[in-house]
């Protein structure tokens, strides 16, 4: 009679195990904090979810939602999460599309939260809007354009450690640069993306290798248009 | 089922146990105390063993976050009774319990739990007449595992522990033989081993619930266990 194969069982049996997860046991977590925006004035509503990341097989990891809520009338929050000791933690703010999201990153195995308590103190969300452009070759054939946007992100991601928020693992509403080139090719482009209310957008653009000029843009409206021709 | 429901079907059970157990029929209540007198003190209806299976709906209260956030569902447990002198008992029981996650803002992420418990308990039974016994008993002793599902198959959990004391009456009706129905009402505290941010703790230290159970008891024996020892030795 053969042998089973004890080395297809040990490997069966580590596949199984490493397909559970088990979050860390006898604990809550308590993420707080307070949602404004641009005005300060509080958001209501705001969905605030908190994420671990895991590995869930050899091969394969996953994100849990570990516990959720919403802002209330005052712009306040508390969520009541599972605890987990991961190094991919997050805690994201969010308020449909029409704001910025916020997402809040720590490596809690290494840097386990005082009390159970996470404070995020006070977030700002800004309001979004898009803006469409059009850009339109009228001058007649062998005309080229270079031209770049320069606008503000809509995303604001902060990194903590033991010592508090890590400046270069960190990016909130950086400014962005979009370039492009327009030639007979390619002598039109109409395209649109997202930015923060109330801000800037620098348009730069050159002619035919003739020096750079630029124009300024207000986003104040949820749809902006914005067209022009050369 | 709501709670005002389970309290009307017991209604029902000890008005039907008490009516055909022959007590009301007593004329007036010194005939009952003299009766009931004489059935403790007569040692005639005296057992050694009470085998217990039993289904309970437990009610948690709002007192606690995961009160709050769950609703129990019909439950089980099981056990035996042993009669160490007299009417007084010892117990050990095993058994589990389901809650459903209805709010998970109150519990974390999870979708429903199977508390698995265990407990020593000791009280007293009285036998009213041959076919009614009336008990009570207190669990000072005991233990609960909560295993928090996050998705259906179980493979992503959490646990929480607690300690365990429960406090319960209970009235058994003869049916047959050595077999009784019975119905029982108790109250469990969990305190759980649960740490939280301070502000939070005090919604996370006990869960406690209200059972209503039915289930069927069977005795054994006649002789409580001090009595069953004491004439062994008698023997020899």
């Amino acid at each position: 009679m053969n042998k089973p194969p004890y080395f297809l069982v040990l490997i069966l049996i580590a596949i199984l195990y490493s397909c559970s997860v088990r979050f860390e046991s006898d604990e809550r977590l308590l993420t707080k904090g307070k949602i404004i925006d641009s005005n300060s004035s509080p958001i209501v509503g705001a969905e605030i979810s908190v994420y671990s990341r895991r590995p869930t097989s050899l091969i394969s990891e996953n994100e849990f939602l570990l516990g959720q809520n919403f802002s209330n009338t005052e712009g306040d929050f508390q969520v009541i999460s599972l605890s987990d000791r991961s190094d991919e933690f997050s805690v994201e703010i969010e308020n449909g599309n029409e704001f910025t999201r916020y997402l809040y990153l720590s490596n809690l195995e290494e840097n386990p939260p005082q009390d159970l308590l996470i404070n995020l103190e006070t977030k700002t969300l800004k309001q979004i809007g898009r803006l469409n452009y059009n850009i339109t070759r009228t001058s007649g054939s062998n005309s080229d354009l270079v031209f770049s946007f320069s606008y503000e992100s809509t995303s604001c991601v902060e990194f903590y450690d033991e010592t508090g928020l890590v400046a270069d693992q960190s990016s909130c509403y950086e400014q962005l640069d979009f370039n492009s080139t327009l030639d007979n090719d390619n002598p039109d482009a109409t395209n649109s993306f997202f930015t923060t209310f109330d801000s800037l957008i620098e348009f730069r653009y050159s002619i035919n290798g003739q020096p750079e000029e630029s124009q300024t843009l207000i986003i104040d409206q949820l749809e902006n248009e914005f067209n022009f021709s050369y | 089922m709501n709670l005002i429901s389970v309290i009307k079907i017991y209604s029902v059970f000890i008005c039907f146990a008490i009516v055909t157990s022959g007590v009301m029929a007593q004329n007036t209540n010194e005939v009952l105390e003299d009766k009931v007198k004489d059935t403790i003190t007569s040692g005639k209806y005296q057992k050694s063993l009470i085998f217990s299976v039993e289904v309970f709906k437990p009610y948690t209260t709002e007192n606690s976050f995961i009160g709050r956030g769950t609703e129990a569902k019909t439950s089980f447990n099981l056990g035996v009774q042993m009669f160490i002198y007299k009417n007084f008992f010892i117990g050990g029981f095993t058994g589990a319990s389901y809650l459903q996650v209805k709010d998970s803002q109150f519990t974390g992420n999870y979708r429903r739990s199977t508390v698995a418990h265990s407990y020593f308990n000791f009280g007293y039974e009285l036998p009213i007449n041959e076919d009614l016994r009336l008990g009570a008993s207190v669990a000072l002793i005991g233990s609960a595992r909560y295993k928090n599902k996050v998705n259906n198959s179980g493979s992503v959990r959490q646990i929480d522990n607690a300690k365990l004391n429960k406090y319960g009456v209970y009235l058994s009706y003869k049916v047959d033989g050595a077999l009784s129905i019975f119905a029982g009402y108790s109250y469990r505290v969990d305190k759980t081993k649960i740490n939280t941010a301070p502000e939070i703790q005090d919604n996370f230290n006990t869960i406690n619930y209200h059972n209503f159970s039915i289930g069927i008891k069977i005795y054994g024996g006649n002789r409580d266990t001090i009595t069953a020892i004491s004439e062994t030795y008698k023997h020899d």
